[in-house]
Formats: structure tokens, C-alpha cells, sequence
């Protein structure tokens, strides 16, 4: 609670009474300055009382034409106040303001209201110049006591969220060259229950569920049958995301990491339409970023597509010395029988296999889904995002994930599909594009396994065309 | 584009004076002052006059209130009948804004607020005028005060968690 110019008056005034009445002895000046002293008081107590009130009857509503836009585009935002007559003696400014990121294209006023005005509004048209999502700040609600004495602020926190989305038109995501509509798609239990698909029609045995019969059926053949559905459940869902240096490969606003955060995204909103837990692991060059504990919560699906918005490649790291297994294997080779100081110390690097699994451990994705496995949060579905860049390591994170029923995800961006077009003729970009869906392929052996491309669409059918035109299979 | 901010906007005031600031219970009330003051002093001073004059257009009630009780000073010399009907006639003054927005409760307390306080200043005038006006500053200052932090835990802006450094508790506006 603030105090007003005309409180500082009076209040003054009434110092100054007090002081002529003391040096003059005369009680009369004491009189006025407790008649100032008494309007203060009493205005106080009123205020209080009518800010109390104005709090809890006034209605503040933002309106957002959309909630989900792209970036660069506007979308209208509405401030919309009300409160009761009974509420309207006071006069009140709401200043709603703007997240940093959001710009106002024309002028975001704020509402005020006079003494006996009930309902304002303002409008402003907004344009968000950055990927992500945007929580709008508090409003802050000036309110005035009728008598010009006091002033508070209060906060309102009810505020919209808008989600902003990059430009990613060209998504492909599919296998061999063929989009797939929906990767992570519907999911049955593989037993009969409680559901809407039909799963079989069979003729009725004894202890069936009578409201199971089917009355169509049994009319038409002429045998009682029963109808059995597909049971349905929620399946747990895992999703890591890469966004290593590596990821940043690509064209400025169509990076590895915007078509990766793009897939993510639209694996939260499926998980999150279908009721299915989800839960987030974000993998650094050092290891686990960010992490969202699995929740069917509203606010865990939007934690995640939040955290997706906010993630960056990380900087490369390099471990002195690091060598692929088939460097070391070669240089174990070279190194047989040399019996030389030089040759037997190397030897016991090279030679001990067990540095693989520590390399494997230290590789940040494999170490992410060890870890995660071993705290049992890999039963369900486990989708990894990530490129193509490490093949021999993303085989071994895949292979870690596999444990019992689970299913096993695996989007890759290929490298090759993210470079710049300038530097590689198509007839090399085909050839690395059949290395990476071999690659694919061979991951796709286990059963468990489902393995897609996601790269930008114009440029994987050039290649796809250039396959055609010179005559070349796949398959 | 920017943000523009606008102000708390009351009703237009018409500056310091106005010929219309009185309401008719007010008119009345200071003609009640004027009656009481010529009925203690038939020569009633020209000073007087002019300020209960000022009070009439004064546009702030509070002021016009503290005016009056200096127009009383010149003719007032101790405590009779009349200048208890001049005081009611001035408090009249007083709560006009409590009257024209028909707040009853400001308007209320503003009377017991003042009777409470003159008498504390007939209590202890005995006492010397240093100690009585000390006294109604701290009395009105501790009222304001208390009603502030009343206001504070009403509206929710004091946090309720433990101060770490023990010392009191903490606002958040």
C-alpha cells in the first residue's frame, strides 16, 4: 500500500498544525491537525477494505486468437476487465506486459478504469521473434482508493502461454525414402480387453461375458458369437533427445536439432493425446542436460515441449587421444608380436578390450540409456533422436534400451542429408544415403527395433530422383 | 511498438478553489461556525471572515476543515458550547467526500475517529502541549500503520516464510 501527493499534503499539514499549535500553546490547531489525522485514518481503513474487495471481484481475461504459432507470423492478444458495479467506486489501471522474445506490432495500452466504469479492454496484435514457449508476466493492477490517499499493486498471475514454432514445412520422417505418417502410432496390448477395435468374432463358450455377444452376428449366422476387442493401455514412453554439437549440422533454420526438436514434439503431443506417461532425458556432450520425471500431468507434457524449445547444441568436446574400434583393432593388429618398449606399452591399450566399455560408458547417449535402464525407466516405448554420426554407439545405446517388452524408437538424421548441397553431387549424396539405410536396416533386425530418417523432404527426393533417373535399387 | 502506461484517472477536480466545493450540508455547517463565532465575539475579525470565505471554495474538504479551525483561533479563547457547535459545524466540512460518495463507514469513522483523538488531546493537555501533540502524532501514525500491515497479510503480500536473518517479516509490496 502506497501513499498518494494528496496524503503527503495533508499529512504535512498536519505536522505543521501540530508545531503552530505547540509554540502557540494553542489547542486549536491541535483540533484541526486530529480532524487531518482522523480523515488519514479512516481513509486507510476504507482502502484496505475496498482493495480486499477489488481483488477478489475483479475479473481479468487474455484472450489469445491463437495459442501455438509459428515464428515471425502475429496473432491477436485481448485484455479483457471486469468487476461487479458494487466493485467500480475505485479507479484501477491493469498494464499487462509482454514476455522478452514477444514484440507488440501496435501499441499494448493499459486498461484503466474510472470510478463507475465496470468492463475495459485493450488489444494489441504480438509477434514473436524466437522459437520456444512463452509464459505472458504478471499483470500489474494499480489500484486507487476513492479519496485520492492510498494506492496499491497487486499481481495477476493467471497468464496465458504461447507456444511459438519454427518453420520446418520440409519434414520427412520415414524409412527408405517413405514418409510414415505416424511413427509412434496407436499401441494395443496384444490381449483381449476392454477397447473399441475389433479384434476377433468367435462363437460363444461357456463363462464368456454375456454383454460381449454380439446380437448382429449371432442374428445373421445363426450361432451365438461374441465379439473381443483389442485391450488397450498406456504405455510408458521414454524420450531422449540428442542435441550434442553434431546436431547442429544444417542449414540456418533447418539444423539436425530443429527437425530432431520437431520429432520430439510431436512424440510429446501424441503421448500426451493418447494419456501415455512421458518422461525426458536431454543428452550434452557431457551427458544428461535435462531431465523430466515420467507424468501423464498436463504440466509435464508441456515441461517437455517447453525444455525442447530451450535446447541448443552443446560444444564439442574431444577426449584426447579417442580412437573408433576399428582404429584401435588395427592398431592392435600392427602391434602383434612387437616386443619393443614402445610396442609392448601401446599393446596394453590397445589389446584390452574393456576399454570398449568404457568408452561406451563414456559415450554420453549410451551412458543416458544405461542409466535410465538401470532405474527401470526403459519398460514401454524408448525413443532416441539423434543423427547418424556414430553408428557403432547409437547400435550399442539401441541394444542397451532393449530389455523385455520394451519397444525401441530410433529417429536418425542422416548426415549426408544436412550438409550443404553445394558441396556433394548427388551421385556421392545417394551413395552415403545408401550406407545410412543399410545402417537403419541392420538396426531394424530385432524385432524390438523401429528405425526412421528424419531429414528435410526437397532434399531426400533428389535423391530419391536421382536414384530413379539412374535406374539404381535399394532394395 | 511500445508499451504506454496510463495513470489512475479520478473524477476531474477543478483545480485548488471552486465556487461550487460545498455541498448545502456544509453551506450549513459553516453557517453554523460563522453563528457560533459571532455569538463569542460580535466584532467578528475580517481575518475570520476571509477564511471561512477561503473554506467555502476550498476543493479539498480536509483543508477546507483544518481553514476553518483557524478562523476560530482569532475569536476562541476557551472551551464553551459554542465552539462545540462550531466544531460539529467544521466537521460537516470534513466528511463532505464521505457524504457525496454515500460511504457511511469513512464517514463514520472519520466522527469517531476525530472525537477519539480531541479527546485525548482534552485528556492530556494538562500535561503540556509537547506531550499532547506528540501523542496525536503517534496515535494517528500508529493507526495508519497497523491498518498497512493489516492491509499487507489481507491482500497476500507478506511472505510467510521464516526471515533467515530473524528479522521482521518480510513484504513483498
Amino acid at each position: 500500500m502506497e501513499v498518494t501527493a494528496q496524503w503527503w499534503t495533508l499529512t504535512v499539514t498536519g505536522l505543521l498544525l501540530v508545531g503552530l499549535g505547540v509554540l502557540a500553546e494553542q489547542l486549536l490547531f491541535l483540533v484541526a491537525a486530529a480532524g487531518l489525522g482522523a480523515w488519514l485514518v479512516a481513509g486507510a481503513i476504507t482502502a484496505s477494505q475496498s482493495f480486499d474487495k477489488q481483488q477478489r471481484q475483479l475479473s481479468i481475461e487474455y484472450t489469445l486468437d491463437a495459442t501455438t504459432i509459428f515464428v515471425d507470423t502475429t496473432t491477436e492478444l485481448t485484455v479483457q476487465v471486469s468487476r461487479p458495479p458494487e466493485a467500480a467506486q475505485q479507479p484501477l489501471v491493469i498494464d499487462p506486459r509482454l514476455p522478452p522474445g514477444i514484440s507488440a506490432e501496435t501499441d499494448l495500452s493499459s486498461v484503466a478504469l474510472t470510478p463507475g466504469e465496470t468492463t475495459g479492454t485493450t488489444t494489441c496484435t504480438i509477434s514473436p521473434s524466437v522459437v520456444g514457449q512463452f509464459e505472458f508476466p504478471s499483470a500489474a493492477i494499480t489500484i486507487g482508493d476513492r479519496y485520492q490517499l492510498y494506492t496499491v499493486t497487486l499481481s495477476h498471475t493467471d497468464t496465458p502461454s504461447l507456444t511459438v514454432q519454427p518453420h520446418t514445412p520440409e519434414l520427412h520422417v520415414g524409412q527408405g525414402g517413405t514418409g510414415v505418417q505416424s511413427a509412434y502410432g496407436q499401441h494395443r496390448s496384444d490381449r483381449p480387453g476392454p477397447g473399441v477395435t475389433t479384434r476377433e468374432l468367435r462363437e460363444y463358450v461357456s463363462g464368456d461375458d454375456v454383454q460381449q455377444i454380439d446380437w448382429n452376428a449371432t442374428a445373421r449366422l445363426g450361432e451365438t458369437y461374441v465379439r473381443e476387442t483389442e485391450g488397450e493401455t498406456d504405455r510408458q514412453t521414454l524420450l531422449i533427445v540428442d542435441h550434442r554439437h553434431r546436431m547442429a549440422a544444417g542449414a540456418d533454420g533447418g539444423t539436425m536439432l530443429e527437425y530432431a526438436r520437431e520429432v520430439a514434439g510431436g512424440i510429446a503431443q501424441t503421448a500426451a493425446e493418447y494419456g501415455d506417461p512421458l518422461g525426458f532425458r536431454a543428452v550434452g556432450a557431457q551427458g544428461i542436460t535435462a531431465q523430466v520425471t515420467a507424468g501423464t500431468t498436463a504440466q509435464t507434457y508441456s515441461r517437455i515441449k517447453s525444455t525442447l524449445y530451450t535446447l541448443q547444441p552443446t560444444a564439442e568436446t574431444s577426449i584426447e587421444g579417442t580412437r573408433s574400434a576399428p582404429q584401435a583393432r588395427q592398431l592392435a593388429t600392427r602391434l602383434r608380436g612387437d616386443t619393443s618398449p614402445f610396442g609392448s606399452v601401446l599393446n596394453a591399450y590397445v589389446g584390452d578390450q574393456t576399454q570398449y566399455v568404457q568408452r561406451f560408458q563414456a559415450d554420453p547417449l549410451v551412458s543416458t540409456v544405461r542409466q535410465v535402464h538401470s532405474h527401470g525407466g526403459a519398460e514401454g516405448l524408448v525413443v532416441i533422436v539423434t543423427s547418424d554420426r556414430e553408428p557403432v554407439k547409437i547400435r550399442e545405446a539401441v541394444k542397451t534400451a532393449i530389455h523385455g517388452d520394451s519397444r525401441i524408437l530410433v529417429f536418425l538424421t542422416p548426415h549426408c542429408l544436412f550438409e550443404p548441397p553445394a558441396l556433394t553431387d548427388l551421385g556421392e549424396l545417394y551413395d552415403r544415403y545408401r550406407e545410412f539405410e543399410e545402417f537403419r536396416r541392420d538396426l531394424e533386425r530385432h524385432p524390438q527395433v523401429s528405425a526412421f530418417e528424419v531429414a528435410p523432404e526437397s532434399r531426400i527426393q533428389r535423391v530419391l530422383a536421382h536414384r530413379r533417373t539412374s535406374g539404381v535399387n535399394t532394395q | 511498438m511500445t508499451q504506454a502506461t496510463r495513470t489512475l484517472s479520478y473524477p476531474d477536480g477543478s483545480g485548488f478553489f471552486d465556487v461550487r466545493a460545498r455541498d448545502w450540508t456544509s453551506i450549513f455547517g459553516l453557517g453554523l461556525v460563522a453563528v457560533a463565532l459571532v455569538s463569542l465575539s460580535p466584532s467578528l475579525p475580517v481575518v475570520s471572515l476571509v477564511v471561512l470565505g477561503i473554506v467555502g471554495v476550498s476543493s479539498s474538504a480536509p483543508l477546507a476543515f483544518a481553514l476553518g479551525q483557524l478562523a476560530c483561533i482569532p475569536v476562541v479563547s476557551e472551551i464553551s458550547p459554542a465552539v462545540g457547535v462550531a466544531q460539529l459545524g467544521l466537521v460537516a466540512v470534513l466528511t463532505e467526500p464521505a457524504r457525496s460518495s454515500r460511504d457511511t463507514a469513512t464517514l463514520a469513522l472519520t466522527v469517531l475517529g476525530w472525537s477519539v483523538l480531541v479527546a485525548l488531546i482534552l485528556e492530556t493537555s494538562e500535561q503540556g502541549m509537547l506531550t499532547t501533540g506528540g501523542l496525536l502524532c503517534l496515535a494517528v501514525g500508529m493507526g495508519i500503520y497497523f491498518t498497512y500491515r493489516v492491509t499487507l497479510v489481507r491482500l497476500e503480500l507478506v511472505s510467510t516464510d521464516e526471515p533467515v536473518d530473524g528479522s521482521d517479516l518480510k513484504t513483498k509490496g
